[in-house]
């Protein structure tokens, strides 16, 4: 019961806060901008329209009559025009029609593309208020930019309706095209005869429309799996009075094993989700200048897209198999803290919903997944982005709790004949991810927290002209950034070398010196972030030191992937479908590791910074890294999961479509970032005139781009297909079908609950013969850190 | 015909061939295995070497000279690799006040070489544009006066002289930008409140560098900034 003093406590913060919000002036939600201002020209005279210039367009018919020449006269008032000393260079205009036709009346205007322009001459290039050709000892020339009115022709249409944008600069007359100088737009329609035909032409449909329709059936589809699910659990009880505890009993489990099937649910989800944005993305990439998506709409959907897979598909996927496998694999009967971690999913889904607020609304995050300070806290970034960094800091609590949660398992519950150099490797992996983890994720909390202050009670950390400090942002982001992907991309090494070991029938080659490179990793991790900021402005000592330290990554990598590759040898490679995705893994990792090495050479990176060359490059690490390995994982372990044997043929055929088309969606875009193709842009263009954007033969390969995106795409729903087929109709699959050494494989499959019995925990064998050596001083001390004195406490 | 500058067609050569070593050897290890110790279906007849029982952990299958190996071979790779990246980064962010560095001092000032030295140009991002200021260089040095439309958008031109040498100073009026001279292969953050450098040393493709209209390449905008990120664009001629 809450007493009279903590109510006079809360009703005070409120009164604080309220006060807070009505005095910061940021508090008011953020205009999202100007779009499209590049069709009106004027943008050269600062970012934002101004209300203090007036336009105005005369002579315009309430309704004209079909093909009539209408004189129109445009003019403005207002702004900084005139205010200097010589009576010339006032201002200039832009008119456009969505129909009719304009024409000059006298030289002071002209017609480009269809619009009337001002036709201006610099009379006046010393900027001294005197004619330059007054000064050459001749006649003043008089030119278009010395009004602030003009007259056109207009020529109406047959019929319709037609729409004139008007755009008119008041200049100061300097010469220079800065921010001093000012400018507005005006809009008017004015109707015509009726065309007679009742049928309009198609709009096309609004991308953010087909996104919001996709996700609901998504939605609706996984709605329909998942009673068909509990259809089949039990066809007889096929009622309400049986869902609403078998719902419920999914909504608070705490059970390891089916968070874990949340996790992968939500993951898959939004794995689908992530996919459908970078389809419409490529739709809009297909072909030159296309106009598809706007520029303010792309922005949208790469921000979410990357957001997204990174934050709500990967990290989810990698969890499932975490909660999964690490109680199976240590031989715990569950996690340490199984409340805290139903706790970590749930936050998923709140995060998930805070963070797509914007797109239901139609502004959402346009800042990147990176969210670039001061962008991220100025005018033109969205509405949405505040309830983006409200969702991401959700899924910072997630993820720290996770990682305490896992932390505390791995040490503590191991089996107790289990030790730390006889963890499995994937268990190793999740391990060094979430340490990782753990570490660097509270910095971007703090940054997340920062700007959300900054968005909404004024405060001024990123704010420039309060002092704020925009790179303090990418540092903090980036020491986050760069382990995060280290996390994400460790646990496929961790599910890689289950994969090899097994298939190969063998151990796997130099397990030590797999862990230490990935301990190693995880270390070198929080030293090279800096190279994401080589042309940030940063420090040069700081980019010649992750320089160097980058470098260095591939050391550990390269011993990971020739300890693999040695792991075959002399083993008996069974080819299933799991053994493919591995091997694919290290075809198209290598590649991402090798490109990769071009970044930290400097003076490369200042060409190949912020191109579709690392487009390509995080691609093939994230895709083709963590997605394959995670494919690899699913085929390897979904049968111990699910209790059934998943379809071979369709793996392969599965394997196969993907393979083939990823690498025709990522493996152009090297060339295409190194020619010049620059990322984020909404769109791109050929060669115009001299000037290349894109070399005409470079061009096709958009277009091969998007139809191998879209190929790829459709290719995992073969592997849906089959998780779906499997559960309905898969062979039952026996306790450990692929020959696996690990404690997971001693279970039934699928595993029972409680995974084991804790008063009757698995014993761990050791085939190798070790000398009985007393613990050190370090390993003691730690292990009277991590675990309790009373061990019956660590249960739940 | 390279890529952008001589630096960095040099430097990605290099890595390039590196790249070629290191995929080719791993690929056909990979290869090999792969297909050399492949089971056949239904074949019971295969030696198992480390004795993999389920709940057993599994006999160390390691032999310390070989992972020491793929260990030192490969640092000694990158140790080279950055080695050889060192000696251009000088280019990249040479001292202005360093009379040795490639640049010398600027042009003008006490002590300057007249063969070597650079002039100081100012570059300043906006939503959605670009200043150029020359400030009192000589036209046929620097200029910056006009504008040609680019894709139905009007962008200025920053005309500037082969062979010579300039820093750019940087800064923005609001977010960060960057510009990206893609023909000379660098870029670097315009960011508000700090002022920032960049080093453009302007080169020609052609002998003549395209006669009297010079030759134009393009200037893109690389640092995310809001809705006209991809019209941000200029065009830079280089003149002889």
């Amino acid at each position: 019961m809450m007493n009279k003093r903590s109510l006079i406590q809360t009703f005070a913060i409120f009164v604080i806060i309220g006060l807070a919000l009505n005095l910061a002036p940021e508090a008011d939600s953020l205009p999202s901008g100007i779009a499209g201002q590049s069709e009106k020209g004027c943008i050269c005279h600062g970012a934002i329209p101004d209300s203090g210039v007036t336009p105005s367009i005369t002579g315009l018919p309430s309704t004209f009559n079909a093909s009539t020449t209408y004189t129109l006269t445009v003019s403005f008032t207002g702004g900084p025009s005139g205010t200097d000393a010589a009576p010339f260079n006032l201002g200039g205009f832009n008119l456009a029609v969505s129909s009719g036709t304009l024409a000059a009346v006298d030289e002071r205007v002209k017609i480009e593309n269809g619009e009337a322009v001002h036709n201006g001459i610099d009379d006046d290039e010393d900027n001294n208020g005197i004619h330059d050709s007054v000064e050459a000892g001749g006649e003043p020339i008089t030119s278009g930019n010395d009004f602030t009115s003009w007259t056109v022709n207009w020529t109406s249409p047959e019929s319709g309706s037609t729409t004139f944008n008007l755009a008119v600069n008041s200049v100061n007359g300097d010469g220079a095209a800065s921010a001093d100088d000012k400018w507005n737009t005006m809009s008017v329609s004015v109707s015509g005869p009726s065309s007679g035909i009742v049928a309009e032409p198609l709009e096309p449909a609004d991308p953010f429309v087909v996104l919001a329709t996709l996700i609901i059936v998504s939605g609706v589809l996984l709605g329909a799996v998942l009673l068909y699910t509990f259809y089949r659990a039990n066809p007889d009880g096929f009622n309400w009075e049986s869902f609403a505890p078998w719902i419920t009993g999914w909504l608070t489990t705490t059970d390891h094993k089916k968070v874990g099937t949340l996790y992968f649910l939500a993951g898959f989800f939004f794995l689908g989700i992530g996919g459908i944005m970078a389809m419409i993305i490529r739709v809009q990439l297909a072909v030159p200048g296309n106009d598809f998506l706007t520029q303010d709409q792309y922005n949208q959907f790469f921000t979410m897209h990357g957001t997204v897979m990174i934050f709500l598909a990967a990290m989810p996927l990698i969890n499932g198999f975490a909660n999964w496998l690490i109680p199976l694999q240590i031989g715990a009967a569950d996690l340490a803290l199984p409340r805290i971690n139903a706790m970590s999913f749930w936050l998923q889904p709140v995060g998930a919903l805070l963070i797509f607020t914007g797109i239901f609304s139609g502004a959402a995050a346009d800042t990147g997944w990176t969210g670039y300070a001061p962008y991220i806290v100025s005018e033109t970034a969205h509405t949405g982005t505040t309830m983006w960094v409200a969702g991401q800091i959700m899924l910072v609590a997630s993820s720290t709790l996770t990682g305490i949660n896992f932390l505390t398992t791995i040490c503590a519950m191991r089996a107790p004949t289990m030790g730390w150099m006889q963890m499995p490797l994937f268990t190793w992996s999740i391990f060094v991810a979430n340490l990782m983890l753990f570490i660097s994720i509270p910095a971007w909390g703090v940054g997340l927290i920062q700007v959300y202050l900054d968005r909404t009670i004024g405060t001024a950390f990123y704010h420039v002209a309060s002092g704020g400090d925009p790179l303090l942002w990418s540092h903090l982001f980036w020491y986050f950034g760069h382990p995060e992907v280290y996390v994400v991309i460790v646990p496929a090494f961790g599910i890689i070398s289950e994969v090899i070991a097994t298939s190969a029938r063998r151990s796997v080659f130099g397990y030590r010196s797999m862990v230490y490179a990935m301990a190693g990793i995880g270390i070198v991790a929080f030293i090279v972030y800096g190279h994401h900021m080589f042309t940030s402005g940063m420090s040069p000592t700081l980019r010649f030191v992750t320089m160097l330290t980058t470098m260095l990554v591939a050391v550990p990598t390269g011993i990971k992937i020739f300890n693999w590759l040695k792991t075959m040898h002399k083993g008996s490679l069974i080819y299933r479908t799991h053994t493919l995705w591995a091997l694919g893994f290290l075809v198209t990792f290598t590649l991402g590791g090798i490109s990769g090495m071009f970044f930290p050479s400097l003076a490369m990176d200042t060409h190949l910074h912020e191109t579709y060359f690392v487009v390509a490059h995080f691609h093939y690490v994230f895709v083709g890294g963590t997605v394959f390995g995670m494919f690899s994982g699913i085929y390897y372990w979904f049968p111990k999961m699910s209790g059934k044997m998943m379809d071979e043929k369709w793996g392969l055929l599965h394997f196969l479509t993907a393979f083939i088309s990823f690498n025709g969606i990522f493996w152009p875009m090297h060339k295409l970032g190194v020619m010049g193709m620059a990322r984020r842009h909404h769109t791109w263009f050929v060669s115009v005139d001299e000037y290349t954007n894109i070399p005409a033969e470079m061009a096709d390969w958009n277009l091969f781009i998007s139809v191998s995106a879209f190929l790829f795409f459709f290719s995992n729903f073969i592997l849906i297909g089959n998780m779906i087929k499997t559960i309905i109709s898969g062979k039952k699959a026996p306790a450990d079908p692929w020959g696996g050494w690990s404690f997971e494989w001693m279970c039934t499959s699928p595993p029972p609950t409680p995974s084991f019995d804790p008063h009757n925990l698995p014993v761990l064998h050791d085939a190798n013969e070790y000398h009985e050596s007393e613990p050190g001083g370090f390993t003691k001390w730690f292990a009277g850190l991590m675990v309790p004195e009373d061990d019956s406490e660590v249960s739940h | 015909m390279g890529i952008a500058s001589a630096t960095f067609d040099g430097l990605w050569n290099h890595y390039e061939m590196w790249s070629a070593i290191v995929g080719a050897f791993t690929f056909l290890w990979l290869a090999h295995h792969s297909l050399v110790y492949r089971s056949k279906d239904g074949d019971d007849d295969w030696e198992d070497i480390d004795g993999i029982k389920v709940g057993v952990f599994p006999k160390h299958n390691d032999d310390l000279k070989l992972e020491l190996a793929w260990t030192i071979v490969p640092f000694i790779l990158i140790v080279w690799l950055t080695y050889y990246s060192w000696g251009p980064i000088n280019e990249v962010w040479a001292d202005p006040d360093d009379p040795d560095s490639k640049y010398g001092l600027e042009c003008g000032t006490d002590g300057h070489d007249p063969n070597k030295c650079y002039h100081t140009i100012s570059i300043i991002g906006q939503q959605w544009f670009w200043i150029f200021d020359c400030g009192n260089l000589d036209a046929e040095i620097c200029d910056s006066s006009e504008y040609q439309d680019l894709n139905g958008t009007m962008v200025p031109v920053l005309k500037l002289k082969q062979g010579e040498y300039y820093l750019a100073n940087l800064t923005s009026e609001d977010v960060t930008h960057a510009p990206w001279f893609v023909k000379f292969g660098v870029k670097e953050d315009t960011v508000p409140g700090l002022e920032t450098a960049m080093w453009i040393a302007p080169t020609c493709e052609t002998s003549n560098c395209g006669g009297d209209q010079g030759e134009s390449s393009l200037i893109l905008c690389t640092e995310y900034c809001g809705d006209n990120h991809a019209y941000m664009s200029a065009i830079v001629t280089v003149v002889n």
